[in-house]
């Protein structure tokens, strides 16, 4: 293994948490994930020459990771595409009253298009606006208008699923 | 409950870690899914194909013996020399952007932009083929009468009536809407559904009202 490469796989190492949650919210099934991470990786890689250390390796691996995911092609199901978040809601026990709350708001958010889910995975991670906008090209305001409008749809869909899980 | 008051939650679960089986393959995906990849590699295989092909045809449009099959190879073999650096440079196209630091907003277009030129491309070259495939299926040996085929050809083009005329323009109208159809149907196929989706998304990207 290059010199490059091993330099590589260590900075990749320290922001594999990264590439996880990626994974998590743009791959359905385990097959799906594991491929989009060697995508991502691969992709990391191809580009990684390219990386003049401008911004910060986050940034940069966030960009990277954003675009190969949005441009992944899911593995073609048999029996259409609605597995969406299930497997987690399938294995938690529903006790919990916030474990409830969290699958169900992690649910609304894997129905989010690719561009919001790219927006929400920044927010979580605790990004200023400024590095959104970096990220995602968009301007701040742009930024600020679309998060505040992406958080009170999710509200909205949790409110809505639990008053049809109530209900029901 | 709002977002932010399930912030940890969320990020707990997001934070799991994905199995993977080799973390060492940094350098060769099998069988990538990535959009691009796949398409470059298309490209490639085309280009590859009509590198292959067009010494064969350019040996036959020299030794040929009958002057119709000449032009029909050379013909052809233009064509693919044509052809070969318009796929090459959009596979180039895709390499520089596949190796591009882009924000997401600008990956988009430019994804988008590649994909609808890839659409257009393929539209294109297969219009493009249906008139010269039959045209010189057809008239080369009637022009050109060599062999039995052409005198039977040529026999048949003495006796030609503007009616056969009539019927030879419309079945190569009928041919190029089928194959228009059925080109588009594929290609949409593929990536209609995609771009269509890509497209709504940059649009509310571009206005967020």
């Amino acid at each position: 293994m290059s010199a490059s490469e091993q330099a590589f796989l260590g900075r990749i190492a320290e922001h594999e948490r990264l590439i996880h949650k990626v994974c998590r919210l743009y791959a359905d099934d385990p097959a799906d994930r594991e491929d989009l991470f060697q995508e991502i990786l691969c992709q990391a890689w191809r580009s990684y020459a390219g990386f003049r250390e401008e911004s910060r390796f986050s940034t940069w691996l966030y960009r990277v990771a954003l675009n190969t995911a949005i441009t992944h092609l899911r593995k073609k199901r048999r029996f259409g595409d609605n597995a969406v978040g299930q497997d987690w809601v399938r294995n938690e026990t529903q006790a919990d009253p916030y474990e409830e709350e969290v699958q169900l708001m992690y649910a609304a958010i894997n129905r989010l298009s690719r561009i919001d889910k790219a927006i929400i995975l920044l927010y979580l991670e605790d990004c200023s606006y400024e590095d959104m906008s970096e990220i995602m090209g968009m301007s701040v305001s742009n930024i600020g208008v679309r998060l505040n409008r992406i958080r009170k749809r999710l509200k909205e869909d949790c409110e809505h699923q639990k008053s049809a899980r109530d209900g029901s | 409950m709002d977002l932010d008051a399930l912030k940890s939650g969320i990020n707990n679960r997001l934070e799991q870690p994905v199995t993977v089986m080799s973390r060492t393959v940094v350098c060769k995906v099998p069988r990538s899914r990535g959009l691009l990849i796949r398409l470059r590699r298309n490209l490639w295989i085309e280009t590859a194909l009509y590198l292959l092909c067009t010494p064969f045809m350019l040996f036959e449009a020299w030794r040929s013996e009958n002057f119709s099959m000449t032009i029909y190879n050379a013909t052809f073999s233009v064509v693919m020399f044509l052809l070969v650096p318009v796929f090459a440079r959009l596979a180039g196209r895709i390499t520089r952007h596949i190796h591009a630091d882009h924000s997401v907003q600008e990956g988009l277009n430019e994804l988008l932009d590649i994909l609808k030129t890839y659409q257009r491309r393929y539209l294109q070259f297969n219009l493009l083929m249906v008139p010269v495939c039959m045209i010189y299926a057809v008239a080369l040996v009637i022009a050109f009468p060599g062999t039995d085929m052409g005198n039977d050809q040529a026999d048949t083009l003495r006796l030609a009536t503007w009616q056969i005329w009539l019927i030879f323009i419309g079945l190569l109208g009928i041919l190029m809407m089928t194959t228009w159809y059925l080109s588009r149907w594929w290609i949409h196929w593929l990536y209609g559904r995609f771009i269509r989706d890509l497209e709504a998304e940059l649009k509310s990207v571009d206005d967020p009202e």
